[in-house]
């Protein structure tokens, strides 16, 4: 695999910030996937499910079209939980913490974003520590945005209540 | 603003029951990606994962969580979890001389190299078992802020014969 990966953009967050933009002005649409990962994040506020939507020349589609379906797999005992939701609007994570130890990871691929004619899709894997409920959990599964008409050019990350306070976030375009 | 997955070490071994790859994380890379393009093992066994501390010792406590999600072709999904263990299991599912395709799998690993934060891996494998396809979904996370400099895999029995990868993630 290696030489498949181009960064395109990193952001990183020290300070406090309401939402992160990924693509925008660094969109580069001649890839057909982009992988994005995102390490190390924590919310200003406890208990927090990362939320994530697809941005249209760079402002966030905010409409109720946001299908999903993951499996949580988690060290909890009581055992993995099916996730499935539809007419949504965001895709999202497990919650996050704030707390000693507490941050969340996830690797994300993006396909059919440049598309107008076709849905665009996510898969998603993530695995964050939970410190209260003493669990490491994380979504496995993917998404779809049904929506067409206009290229998708990017992805936000924001968390319901309170802001991002830490984190880095970086978009790669996987080369053809 | 190019960037790359960057082959940072390598090691193979042949018919081992532990293999290394030391001094592979430093603070180049945040996110590093592990790759195990093939393991053939001499009994069907997982390849578990255990990191390697600042001193080159490979830490065995029990300051491991793991989840796996096991996707198998002709059954019902298994879910396996386990805290405070010794390792985090699978970064490749099963991976015997079954029909002599062993498996492969891969494992990003986050913030190895900081001493601040626990180590996290997210990752997936597959192999056959018997003649059955089987997938493996892995997240896990070594639950003690320290620094850590590589990673030895290590089969749950016999021995295998392998070649790690690790890429940094830039």
């Amino acid at each position: 695999m290696a030489g498949s990966l181009i960064k395109l953009e990193e952001v990183t967050v020290s300070s406090s910030t309401a939402s992160v933009t990924l693509g925008d002005s660094d969109w580069d649409s001649s890839y057909d996937v982009y992988m994005v990962q995102y390490s190390n994040v924590v919310p200003v506020t406890d208990n927090q499910e990362v939320r994530m939507r697809f941005t249209e020349g760079g402002t966030p589609n905010t409409s109720a079209n946001y299908d999903y379906a993951y499996k949580i797999i988690e060290t909890l005992a009581a055992g993995f939980e099916v996730f499935p939701a539809t007419n949504q609007t965001y895709f999202r994570g497990v919650r996050y913490g704030n707390n000693t130890g507490e941050a969340g990871n996830a690797t994300l691929y993006l396909f059919n974003m440049n598309s107008t004619t076709e849905y665009a899709f996510y898969t998603l894997e993530e695995n964050a520590y939970i410190n209260g409920a003493a669990t490491i959990a994380g979504c496995t599964g993917g998404g779809v945005l049904t929506v067409t008409g206009t290229a998708r050019d990017g992805i936000e990350f924001s968390f319901p209540s309170g802001n991002i306070d830490s984190g880095t976030f970086t978009l790669y375009g996987l080369k053809k | 603003m190019a960037g790359n997955l960057e082959l940072v070490k390598s090691a193979s071994g042949t018919s081992v029951s532990s293999l290394s790859v030391t001094d592979c994380f430093s603070a180049d890379y945040d996110v590093y990606f592990v790759e195990v393009a093939k393991s053939l093992n001499s009994v069907e066994a997982n390849l578990d994962i255990r990191f390697i501390d600042s001193g080159g010792s490979i830490i065995a406590d029990s300051e491991y969580d793991y989840a796996t999600l096991q996707l198998n072709s002709n059954t019902t999904f298994g879910e396996r979890q386990s805290t405070g263990t010794t390792n985090i299991s699978r970064l490749v599912v099963f991976g015997g001389d079954e029909l002599k395709t062993g498996g492969t799998g891969y494992a990003y690993v986050f913030n190895p190299y900081d001493s601040s934060s626990y180590t996290f891996t997210q990752g997936a494998s597959q192999s056959i078992q018997g003649t059955t396809f089987v997938g493996d979904k892995q997240i896990g996370i070594h639950k003690s802020a320290e620094q850590i400099t590589g990673i030895a895999l290590i089969p749950s029995g016999g021995t295998t014969t392998l070649t790690i990868n690790v890429y940094g993630v830039k």
